[in-house]
């Protein structure tokens, strides 16, 4: 039998929507506010609370979230904005057609509020974000490091399915981005593989263009579908690159005035 | 405000020690928590007893307490009422429902009587 000072503490479901499409979980210990007829206000602790959201494919945990949930439309619950603080891990996962993204973050402290038409995601402290869509024509990888940064999504339970990880980001440095980007089409599989990094990024989904500014140092490897890779690299104030609809690379463009260095072959 | 609860049973006993106590054991209760003139809650019990001393209310057996202004309920094996707290402490396969969603099942949890807020002790300086 356990000493009392060796038993683990308790831990506890706070909400469960009953149907399995929510539930905040492992929590050791908790305040719930309740509205009537509306929205629930919780902060809960745990090492670390768990919880998920299958409306908006949202699984999460952190040592704290304090978060309102609001009930929805088919009668479950979803999460309506949040603050969570230690350890921090979402994922957020959709398939639209034939075209599944999967998208990962880690940091210390995470926002998310809803906001008209789009939810926005708020890092103020350092972070990993990876995000994968795989299609029939695509398969791309982008992974991005960062000590804060704010991204703008759609509706979490609304994915837009266009190949875009978000409608917009601005992201300060230092930054690390690594893309790997495979294209299929009849003549065969074209890739790009870029790794840079910069003072600065922004991300515009509109135009599906990415700026990575400051102190850029950026290497590309391009293998088309027939024929010997090619590589360059470059240092300078800017490199941007450019997504096809299906979110693979469609251009890398190195600016600012600086150097540009073109390798033939596929490595140094 | 202090709060304070009216309880009716089918059956009861009293006991007067002295000017300053009653004690009150009944069984098939049912009442309310209010909150000056307003029903926080209703509820239902096997067994209750009351102390005009201590001013706490303990309810045992299958205890159901419902808010009075949203459409959720606890439920419990024990729920102790303290009067001069204002709060309620219920204990035992406690869980906090609605249609929607359900909350728990918990060891301990404290609730304010309509329980608009309900949380682990810490959470209300116990």
């Amino acid at each position: 039998m356990a000493l009392a000072w060796q038993q683990q503490p308790k831990k506890y479901v706070i909400l469960d929507d009953k149907q399995g499409g929510f539930k905040v979980y492992d929590v050791e210990s908790y305040q719930l506010d309740f509205v009537p007829d509306g929205d629930i206000s919780f902060d809960a602790k745990g090492q670390p609370v768990r919880g998920f959201s299958k409306e908006q494919g949202l699984v999460f945990s952190a040592n704290r979230i304090i978060a309102t949930a609001e009930r929805t439309t088919g009668g479950s619950l979803r999460i309506k904005n949040g603050q969570l603080t230690g350890k921090v891990v979402v994922d957020v996962g959709s398939t639209i057609g034939d075209e599944t993204t999967k998208s990962h973050l880690e940091s210390e402290s995470v926002t998310m509020a809803e906001e008209a038409n789009q939810t926005r995601i708020t890092l103020p402290s350092a972070f990993m974000f990876s995000n994968h869509v795989v299609s029939s024509t695509a398969d791309r990888l982008m992974t991005l490091r960062a000590p804060s940064g704010t991204f703008v999504l759609p509706p979490l339970d609304q994915p837009s399915g266009s190949g875009n990880p978000f409608k917009s980001a601005d992201v300060k440095g230092p930054i690390t981005i690594t893309l790997d980007s495979k294209r299929k089409s009849e003549s065969g599989t074209s890739r790009h593989q870029v790794e840079m990094r910069g003072d600065r990024m922004r991300y515009d989904g509109a135009q599906r263009v990415l700026v990575l500014e400051g102190n850029v140092q950026y290497d590309v490897v391009m293998t088309p579908t027939k024929g010997e890779p090619v590589s360059f690299g470059g240092e300078g104030s800017q490199v941007r690159v450019e997504f096809n609809e299906d979110s693979t690379v469609k251009q890398v463009t190195g600016g600012g005035g600086g150097t540009v260095t073109l390798r033939s072959g596929g490595g140094q | 405000m202090k709060g304070h609860w009216t309880m009716e049973a089918q059956k009861s006993s009293v006991k007067l020690e002295g000017e300053e106590r009653s004690l009150a054991q009944v069984s098939a209760v049912q009442g309310q928590l209010l909150k000056g003139d307003v029903v926080e809650s209703r509820f239902l019990a096997d067994s209750g007893e009351a102390d005009t001393a201590t001013g706490r209310l303990v309810l045992s057996g299958k205890v159901k307490v419902t808010s009075e202004r949203d459409s959720i309920y606890l439920t419990a094996d024990k729920v102790t009422y303290d009067e001069k707290l204002a709060l309620i402490i219920a204990e035992g396969n406690v869980k906090v429902n609605s249609e929607a969603w359900v909350s728990g099942p918990y060891d301990r949890l404290v609730a304010t009587p309509g329980l608009e807020r309900v949380g682990t002790p810490d959470r209300f300086g116990l």
